[in-house]
């Protein structure tokens, strides 16, 4: 079988050699049996003759040849190709509509694919993304369905809570970074020590931030994004140790962060320890979370969202018991819960994505049936002709691959422009804020 | 011509790789060859001959090469592969039990049935 391949390869890719070598090879054996006759007395008039009732037409002998090699189909699929061509020049007007329906349906499609393959699809770029989980605070009876976490929260629950592998705490922020006169304002991060190994994902060069620099004296030091550091620091390895100014504070470079970290839909350039004063981790600021601070966790291996949805309903219990305020806030109908962390940060959009897809989807069977119509009204044009080659002797099945052919060729077309029409329309959706959407800035063109 | 035999279907490719077992040939070397080892007994269809070679190039049971002829034209000789000569084993040997079967069938006489 690959010996076959590879020689119909062989002969393909040196398609002329071919040709002439197989009408060399006729030609000397005609010529070496003339010789041969003539010599035994017969005259050339004669050979000729004998030699042609005898070998037959050159021509079907190259014929079986080509078959013998199956280089036949190639021939005939070619053909076929450049009919379907002519044909499909002379009728304009249908070939562009159908090209143009083909190209909507197809880009159109492609473009929201594309998006609901960022927003909903593609995994975290964490390892084992799925098992990273959000907690928060919600007290619907008092009007508040989202809270976020306190600082008194992560204390207490940190270590504490045998489902996670690891807990930790961020915020989002924005601060003035650089040398006075030459100054920006860029997206930070504060987060807590564990932040990165709860992701999975830490510095590529340096190290990550430790217990002891949470506190207001102690927390000068700063991680780097890929894209800052190549900006600003053109990718120097020596940066660790360099010296960063952020709200005119000096902090100390001690990280870098692999070009592939970007957690959700955050931009943030500047990653700071979230630092914190003892007095605000007391238990008395366990309800005071105000959405500012978000709690994400890492499961355990062999935990599900239930245990560890149970693990901190039971602490909660526990450390309600003796809160002065522990009436009030159960009316509030307080309770800290555990969501997947993706799902929870698309959750917003992901009917409204959804409900597009199916719109697009639609438009597409739409597509679909218009081009049957087309095509059905083209085919009973060509009645005649199809009845009139038949009647000459054009076998059914060669009159079927032609249609097949012509209509592979069609969509092939439609289908090249759907993809012109798809990487145009990403573009479009970027350029009307597609990147505004959670995790929608990794909106690409691409064959994942 | 009148006394050369038709060949049976299937055996013109085994007649074929037989000749270029004994030594690489042109297609009219083939040609030739045959009725010599087959003392004009055999007659191929020539219109046949190239299919058949081809045929055999493309399953990899011969290869060709261009070369010289005895006369200094530019020809194309084909050559025995290993695979060809295992081909050509196989061939021989399920002809010859065919050929032995045929050939105590009909010599059978009315005593031995």
């Amino acid at each position: 079988m690959i010996q076959r391949l590879r020689s119909l390869f062989r002969v393909l890719t040196r398609r002329r050699d071919f040709e002439e070598g197989m009408s060399e090879e006729l030609r000397f054996h005609i010529e070496q049996y003339t010789d041969d006759l003539v010599r035994s007395g017969m005259s050339r008039e004669k050979a000729a003759r004998v030699i042609r009732a005898e070998l037959g037409s050159p021509i079907n002998i190259k014929a079986d040849c080509r078959e013998a090699f199956g280089v036949h189909f190639f021939d005939e699929f070619r053909r076929q190709l450049s009919y379907a061509a002519r044909l499909l020049r002379k009728t304009p007007a249908f070939t562009v509509t159908a090209l143009l329906t083909l190209a909507v349906c197809f880009g159109a499609n492609l473009t929201i694919f594309a998006v609901i393959d960022s927003v909903l699809l593609r995994p975290l770029p964490f390892p084992e993304p799925d098992r990273l989980m959000m907690i928060f605070n919600t007290y619907p009876k008092a009007g508040v369905d989202r809270d976020g976490s306190s600082l008194t929260n992560y204390y207490e629950r940190r270590g504490r809570i045998p489902a996670f592998a690891s807990l930790s705490i961020y915020g989002y922020g924005t601060e003035i970074v650089g040398e006075p006169g030459s100054t920006e304002r860029l997206q930070t991060m504060r987060v807590s020590p564990d932040f990165f190994s709860t992701l999975g994902l830490g510095p590529a060069i340096g190290r990550t931030f430790t217990d002891e620099e949470t506190t207001s004296e102690t927390n000068h030091v700063a991680i780097l994004s890929d894209a800052f550091w190549r900006q600003r620091y053109n990718a120097d390895p020596k940066v660790i140790g360099k010296q960063i100014r952020v709200n005119s504070v000096p902090r100390t470079v001690i990280g870098v962060l692999p070009p592939s970290f970007r957690f959700l839909s955050s931009d943030a350039r500047v990653f700071l320890p979230l630092a914190s004063r003892p007095e605000d981790r007391a238990p008395s600021r366990r309800h005071s979370g105000g959405n500012v601070i978000q709690m994400i966790a890492r499961l355990q291996p062999a935990a599900t969202l239930a245990q560890a949805q149970s693990e901190i309903d039971a602490q909660n219990a526990a450390l309600e018991l003796d809160d002065p305020q522990a009436k009030m806030i159960a009316d509030a109908g307080f309770r800290s819960l555990v969501v997947p962390l993706r799902a929870d940060h698309v959750a917003a959009v992901r009917p409204t994505l959804l409900l597009l897809e199916a719109g697009v989807l639609v438009l597409l069977l739409i597509g679909a049936v218009n081009l049957v119509n087309l095509l059905l009204i083209r085919a009973s044009g060509r009645v005649k002709e199809l009845a009139v080659r038949q009647a000459l002797g054009a076998g059914w099945r060669y009159l079927v691959s032609e249609v097949v052919v012509e209509t592979t060729l069609l969509t092939f077309a439609g289908g090249l422009l759907g993809l012109a029409g798809g990487a145009g329309g990403i573009q479009l959706l970027r350029g009307l804020g597609a990147d505004r959407l959670p995790l929608g800035s990794h909106t690409v063109f691409d064959a994942r | 011509m009148d006394k050369a035999a038709e060949l049976l279907p299937g055996t013109l490719d085994m007649l074929i790789l037989k000749a270029v077992s004994l030594k690489p040939l042109h297609g009219y070397g083939v040609l030739l060859r045959i009725r010599q080892i087959s003392k004009d007994a055999l007659e191929i269809p020539q219109g046949s001959l190239y299919p058949a070679l081809y045929r055999l190039e493309h399953h990899g049971f011969i290869t060709a090469e261009w070369g010289q002829s005895e006369n200094n034209r530019r020809a194309k000789y084909y050559t025995l592969t290993a695979a060809g000569r295992r081909r050509l084993r196989e061939e021989t040997a399920g002809w010859n039990r065919l050929a032995s079967a045929i050939a105590a069938a009909l010599s059978a006489t009315s005593e031995e049935v």
